[in-house]
């Protein structure tokens, strides 16, 4: 009861603050909500499961390709168009990681590259399908139950995108499932001692974090009502990485705090230093990995004026 | 002595052996062995340097599937099934060196070891239903009341890098428990302990034997296993040479010839490491 309290007041705060901010904040408001959802699943793969993968984004952009595709091109309604992308990103998470998870962990990277790589390639040679390196644009949420989720209100969409993900991962983390998936990425000999199936545990891990991807993609598809190769290549996928890396991998609110520093830090430095702030962004990067591998979190746990 | 397949039920042995054998290329580790564990035994299982010990127990784990032979658990043919299958047949097991969760509090060292009977639904997880939630209250009072039993309740909140050596074999222990052995193997347990340790493990081991759990005990340690141990096997380039009462197995000439006959601790010629 007392945590779907505290889950309701943060919707509210969150959403009460996406009907105060004009077009220009609203832009970067949604997006950084969205970073903050893919932060939270890729912590989980990553920080959690510990499975080194680069195919969030593509899941990202599997979820916004496939519901675009579906509503305007194949028709369907969109509840429906939505499961079937689920359904999608799932099949073809479960494509990649049965195979990979079988071998080394070092080949479920070579393996997301690659798929990363394609799924690129696939968008610019689609014709038809994915609209080529132009991409889709011009197509407009349907209504739902006849509402029109536009402005804020599909700001709201986002702000439940994001508490839904925390609480399912956060839900997840703390049950035998996720002792087994801390498990496995500490010792996968001593887990499978304890019978946890290894391979099983990070297919499931690996599946869900993509649906989870895969989802946040779909609503991301409706922020712009745009969607285009670029966004969905491997330089967001390193930036994911940094992200959870920074914040503290393995922590949820570390995702949220890497996510909101590493996208917000560019609005904050090109005014000052201009287009240095990639430098800057890389040298706080070193520091903070080679100071603390534990991330922002880890720092905070260990500040040194802590009283115990 | 050994019944034939089959017929493990009642009365019958929980763990046999038949035949078992292991190659690396062409080497044989395990040739043929025989033997069989009850219920409530204390099995020590013995042997120079090299001599299968490790190999027999991988294969019991299945950790290593056998190349010939047969693993009987309470009748029911298990050889050549993976580990986690073997856990969840209520076969847990020790490292020989500590292979705990880094990162984890002893609790939940414990409440991995508990993944069997926890494992549920995902979607119950993700929904928060009643039932799992209780499951999970349920598992961590257990899993405190197995901390206390190896006397580390008071350290359960800690992260188990604070853990000495002989504590870290002491969680093992618990996390073994926690999956609800029937048959539990440890692997040179007293090495590398202190002999108050020691002597508290021997307590441990002799209370889960009392709870009728098998126990199959790996030693390089005579003394330890001695006085603990109901029966011994002895292994030998992968061979049986001798099986029997602790006392038996120390006159036993082809036993002392093998192993005993040098410095208690230093393994006969033929396997000493540098
Ligand atoms: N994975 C492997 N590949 C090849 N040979 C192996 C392998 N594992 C063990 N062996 C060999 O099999 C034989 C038995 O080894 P095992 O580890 O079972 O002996 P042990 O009785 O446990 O010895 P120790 O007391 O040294 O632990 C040895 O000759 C060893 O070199
Ligand atoms: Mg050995």
């Amino acid at each position: 009861m007392k945590s779907l309290l505290q889950a309701a007041l943060v919707i509210a705060i969150l959403s009460a603050i996406g009907f105060l901010l004009g077009p220009y904040h609203t832009d970067i408001y949604r997006k950084l909500l969205l970073w903050i959802a893919l932060a939270l699943s890729y912590n989980f793969l990553f920080g959690v499961a510990g499975q080194v993968a680069f195919s969030h984004f593509t899941f990202y952009g599997v979820g916004a390709y496939a519901i675009v595709i579906l509503v305007t091109q194949a028709g369907l309604p969109l509840p429906l168009a939505a499961t079937a992308g689920i359904v999608l990103c799932v099949l073809l998470a479960l494509a990649v990681a049965i195979p990979a998870t079988r071998l080394d962990g070092f080949y479920l990277a070579l393996a997301t590259l690659a798929l990363a790589q394609l799924f690129i390639v696939f968008l610019n040679e689609g014709g038809e399908l994915t609209g080529g390196s132009g991409g889709l644009t011009s197509y407009r949420l349907p209504d739902v139950g006849g509402i029109t989720l536009s402005g804020p209100r599909y700001t709201v969409v986002i702000v439940l995108l994001v508490t839904f993900t925390w609480i399912l991962l956060a839900r997840i983390d703390q049950s035998w499932f996720g002792r087994a998936c801390r498990a496995v990425r500490d010792n996968p000999q001593a887990a499978a001692a304890m019978g946890i199936d290894v391979a099983r545990t990070r297919v499931i891990a690996y599946a869900l974090t993509s649906a989870l991807a895969g989802l946040a993609g779909m609503v991301y598809a409706f922020v712009d009502n745009t969607v285009s190769p670029p966004i969905f290549g491997l330089e967001n996928a390193f930036l994911l990485l940094f992200m959870v890396i920074i914040g503290g991998s393995g922590s949820q609110i570390g995702s949220v705090i890497g996510a909101t520093v590493l996208y917000l830090l560019p609005f904050v430095l090109s005014p000052l230093i201009g287009h240095h702030h990639a430098l800057v962004f890389g040298v706080v990067m070193l520091l903070v990995i080679l100071a603390q591998p534990r991330g922002l979190t880890g720092l905070w746990a260990a500040r040194p004026w802590r009283s115990r | 002595m050994n019944n034939p397949p089959g017929t493990g039920s009642a009365g019958g042995p929980l763990l046999a052996v038949h035949e078992l054998t292991r190659r690396f290329g062409g080497l044989t580790a395990v040739a043929g062995l025989d033997f069989d564990l009850h219920a409530g035994e204390v099995l020590g299982l013995i042997g120079p340097n090299g001599a299968g010990k490790s190999t027999t127990f991988n294969m019991i784990a299945g950790t290593l599937a056998p190349s010939a032979g047969q693993i009987l658990l309470q009748g029911n043919s298990v050889g050549g099934l993976p580990a986690h299958a073997m856990a969840a047949r209520g076969v847990l097991r020790t490292f020989q060196h500590n292979c705990l969760f880094a990162g984890m509090s002893l609790r939940d060292n414990v409440m991995t070891g508990m993944h069997v009977g926890l494992a549920s639904n995902l979607l119950g997880v993700i929904g928060g239903i009643a039932r799992v939630r209780t499951a999970e209250t349920a598992a961590r009072a257990r899993a405190d009341e197995l901390l206390a039993f190896v006397g580390l309740a008071d350290a359960r909140e800690q992260d188990v890098a604070t853990l000495s050596f002989g504590q870290g074999r002491l969680l093992e222990t618990a996390r073994a428990l926690a999956g609800d052995p029937k048959l539990i193997l440890f692997d040179e347990p007293a090495a590398g302990l202190a002999p108050a340790e020691c002597e508290r493990l021997t307590d441990i081991i002799e209370q889960i034997a009392a709870r009728d759990i098998g126990v199959l005990l790996i030693e390089h340690d005579m003394r330890f296993l001695l006085g603990i141990a109901d029966r011994v096997v002895v292994l030998d380039h992968g061979e049986r040479i001798a099986i029997g009462l602790p006392e038996a197995i120390q006159r036993d000439p082809a036993v002392i010839k093998a192993y005993l006959g040098s410095t208690r601790g230093v393994p006969a010629a033929g396997g000493t490491h540098a």
